[in-house]
């Protein structure tokens, strides 16, 4: 009878440590995955973002805007930089502006031209599109997300902005594809050997926008080489319908494909179809510059000529009124600027939701921070819709930041902490709310409990 | 006591024999729902092989099945879900009812740079997960008469080459070579995996700056030799004769004032190479026809204005049915070689080729059946139980 019970206690006590040892294994594991796969900006955290109409005309907008650095031209962090033209032994800045069909194509490429996930309404608020490498928003700016930049490891200002606001996010992508161009001849080839490398043909733009989704080599994992033997030759050119595979072509041809042939919506084109040209890859003089003997930097000897026809874009305009629209004039509030919060059992969980509103036009992007450990805030950025965006999720309204109080950080039964909320796009004073705690139980510790 | 009616009655009541009944349909319904994910799943005689391929969609690959001569249309097999706009990437060939592919998971959190090794058994629909690191851009490769898959497998800068054995699941890496440096994102070079000779080693493409060299790795003592140097910059579209002692595949050369590719044959047992231009002003995908000596090369004919298939051995050439419009692209050619399976371009050349369309081709019959011309599609191969 005891042998037996022995033997019951100890098959059970053999089962249970088993499934601790299992149920630690996967923990284990599953913590190191999250740590792994969450390693952005905003961590396991998706800020939210507002996705415009299904017709992308506010996008196609500010594209177009950005293009030409008339979105946000006096925020360095977000404005077009200056673009250098000439050959490789004479090259200047000379201003300019980036083709707003390349941006369009690439933006179409990258996120179908969307700024939340796909669960998210059009002209509705949803958690922002952020990809398995950092890539965030409709341009996927991977560029400055990979890492909290912010101060305490949070993030910074520039990350919340190009997460959380679609014109940010575009003028960002535009500066980053700038930079790509700006990059030749130090470090990147030239096309355009024959045209003064002018940026205003787009087909100037093939290393640029190669370079932008990496300018990796052929044999590499993510390979854009044209003649990267992975790529099946012939292949019938990309037609962006969705008839056909993304990973049979470098990222460049999906592009052109896409500025050749524009994608619809309810049988509207997005944009007007451009007949872009790739290099011949025929040529001999082509096909020398992209000999493998030649990938190498500052690569030199892969500068090309312009592929013909070319094809120049003139500047799209939108007016002052609609970049107005996008940019608004956001004015951001919260309420109760004092709170308290009772608490008189020690596992229970006590919040504040503390409303965000934008009274005026436009996104407002906003943030908070709490210089108290045991104030816990919940998103620590979100956005808050103006009264002349269209907005028909539920979520447009429900936008509030949570205060919890987690009670095992209390310093004591009376504690007070400060929490700062503030937009980084508009000129408000951040507002502060004083978040007063009255913990209504003994504070005891383990042995500190009196006998009866 | 002999069992008759009455006494069956009083042990099993009707209802209670219907309500058994009804439960174990139910249950093998169940069986059937979970062991198989094929629809319309039948078994092909010998003499008509059927041409396994996928269609592509947004979200997902449709398998079709489709014989050749039959009237009806290609039968959907079953769809496999993966990552959005990348379709799955096929081995070439079915071996013992079984493909095999490379897809990029539906909801990869990791990257698009790693996909997973299937394989699907085409008799009973079972689906099979090898790897989960497989280079989603490299076919795998069939080895040991469908007994082994080999894939390519990238880890940052690493590159190597596994082996899979699919009774034991044993993985082998075969071989491994750095390409650039960690913190270099602008690499280049790498490893294509091509095939297994006649001794079954390992053949396999190596490109770096200095061009495409051919090697090949003892599946015993792990040693790597390079046979020859393919070409000083990409040669690409390798294919292993039946007999596995040549090896074709395209180089890019001079000719008509352009750069175009050509078809060389590498003889791996007399160390001959051999560059066949002809008339062709372009050529594309040499293929070799199953058991015997003859090399099916896509081509376009500059004096003939053709796009016809040719056919070559060391004493004949002839051609395939010409297509009305544009040129023909050789495959996969079924077991008998009667078949094959192509993709037909409506343009001029291999920098504009216009639309591609899937068609196969009856050798014996010289007609053409279109298969599809809406959506990509992808071959994986023929499927017979010969």
């Amino acid at each position: 009878m005891t042998r037996k019970f022995m033997t019951r206690i100890h098959v059970s006590l053999f089962f249970v440590l088993s499934l601790i040892f299992v149920s630690s294994v996967f923990g284990f594991l599953s913590h190191w995955r999250m740590d792994e796969t969450n390693a952005c900006a905003f961590g396991a955290y998706r800020p939210a973002t507002y996705e415009g109409a299904e017709d992308r005309a506010i996008y196609i907008t500010a594209i177009e805007a950005a293009s030409a650095n008339r979105l946000l031209p006096s925020d360095s962090r977000f404005s077009l930089d200056s673009l250098e033209q000439g050959d490789r032994y004479n090259r200047a800045t000379a201003g300019g502006h980036i083709p707003a069909t390349l941006i369009k194509g690439i933006a179409w490429i990258e996120t179908r031209m969307t700024m939340a996930t796909k669960a998210t309404m059009w002209s509705g608020v949803g958690d922002s599109t952020i990809s398995f490498d950092c890539g965030h928003g409709i341009m996927q700016v991977t560029t400055g997300m990979t890492t909290p930049l912010g101060a305490n490891n949070q993030p910074s200002d520039t990350q919340a902005l190009t997460a959380t606001h679609f014109a940010y996010n575009i003028a960002r992508g535009v500066k980053i594809l700038g930079s790509k161009w700006n990059n030749a001849p130090e470090s990147a080839p030239i096309v355009g050997t024959d045209t003064n490398s002018s940026p205003e043909i787009i087909e100037n733009w093939y290393y640029a926008t190669w370079a932008y989704n990496g300018f990796t080599g052929a044999g590499s994992s993510s390979s854009n080489h044209p003649l990267d033997p992975v790529f099946a030759w012939p292949r019938t050119p990309y037609q962006c319908n969705g008839s056909q595979s993304h990973n049979q072509f470098p990222y460049q041809e999906l592009v052109w494909g896409c500025m050749k042939n524009p994608p619809s919506v309810d049988g509207s084109k997005l944009w007007s179809a451009i007949p872009v040209s790739l290099p011949d890859l025929n040529d001999p003089r082509v096909r020398s510059a992209l000999a493998p003997n030649n990938f190498f930097a500052p690569y030199t000897n892969m500068d090309l000529t312009t592929p013909q026809p070319s094809h120049a874009e003139l500047v799209s305009s939108p007016t002052e009124d609609q970049i107005q629209i996008i940019i608004g004039n956001p004015v951001f509030s919260a309420s109760d600027r004092t709170q308290t919060i009772r608490i008189n059992n020690p596992a229970a969980t006590m919040w504040v939701d503390v409303p965000v509103k934008n009274f005026g036009t436009g996104l407002s992007t906003w943030r908070a921070k709490s210089d108290s450990g045991f104030l816990q805030l919940s998103p620590p950025t979100g956005i808050a819709i103006g009264s002349d965006y269209e907005c028909n999720s539920s979520l447009c309204e429900e936008n509030s930041l949570r205060i919890e109080v987690n009670p095992t950080l209390l310093p004591g039964s009376y504690a007070t902490g400060t929490v700062t909320i503030w937009s980084p796009n508009t000129t408000n004073d951040p507002i502060k709310i004083q978040i007063n705690v009255l913990a209504d139980f003994e504070l005891t510790f383990p042995g500190s409990a009196k006998k009866d | 006591m002999p069992l008759n009616r009455s006494f069956y009655n009083k042990l099993h009541s009707k209802p209670l024999v219907i309500l058994l009944f009804l439960i174990a349909l139910f249950g093998i319904l169940i069986l059937l729902l979970i062991g198989s994910n094929l629809k319309n799943v039948f078994v092909p005689s010998n003499k008509n092989p059927s041409l396994v391929y996928a269609v592509f969609h947004e979200q997902f690959d449709e398998i079709y099945l489709s014989s050749p001569g039959k009237t009806n249309q290609p039968r959907l097999l079953t769809q496999i879900d993966r990552f959005t706009s990348h379709s799955v990437t096929p081995a070439n060939g079915v071996f013992k009812n079984k493909i095999a592919y490379i897809a990029i998971p539906t909801k990869s959190k990791e990257t698009t740079k790693l996909g997973t090794l299937w394989t699907i058994n085409l008799s009973t629909g079972h689906r099979t997960a090898l790897a989960t690191d497989a280079d989603p851009r490299n076919p795998p490769q069939w080895l040991d008469n469908g007994e082994t898959l080999l894939y390519k497998r990238i880890k940052i800068n690493q590159q190597e080459l596994i082996t899979i054995d699919l009774k034991s699941r044993i993985k082998t890496i075969v071989f491994s070579e750095s390409f650039g440096t960690p913190d270099d994102d602008n690499r280049f070079g790498g490893i294509y995996p091509v095939g297994q000779d006649a001794s079954n080693n390992i053949l396999f493409a190596k490109l770096t700056t200095s061009g495409t060299d051919i090697l090949v790795v003892s599946r015993i003592s792990g040693h790597t030799l390079k046979l020859f140097r393919a070409s000083n910059e990409f040669a690409r579209d390798f294919s292993l004769s039946p007999d596995k002692t040549q090896l074709s595949y395209l180089v890019a050369v001079d000719n008509f004032e352009r750069i175009n590719y050509q078809t060389a044959i590498y003889d791996l047992s007399h160390e001959n190479l051999l560059t066949y231009t002809s008339d062709s002003r372009e050529q594309f995908s040499p293929r070799w026809i199953p058991n015997t000596d003859l090399l099916s090369i896509g081509q376009i004919d500059a004096k003939k204005q053709s796009g016809a298939i040719i056919l070559l051995s060391e004493t004949s050439s002839a051609t395939l049915p010409p297509p009305a419009q544009g040129f023909d692209v050789p495959i996969s050619w079924s077991a008998s070689g009667r078949f094959v399976s192509i993709k037909n371009y409506s343009g001029i050349s291999g920098l504009y080729p216009g639309t591609s369309s899937l068609l196969i081709i009856d050798r014996s019959l010289e007609t053409r059946t279109l298969l599809e011309s809406e959506s990509e599609a992808t071959v994986f191969g023929w499927w017979s139980n010969d």
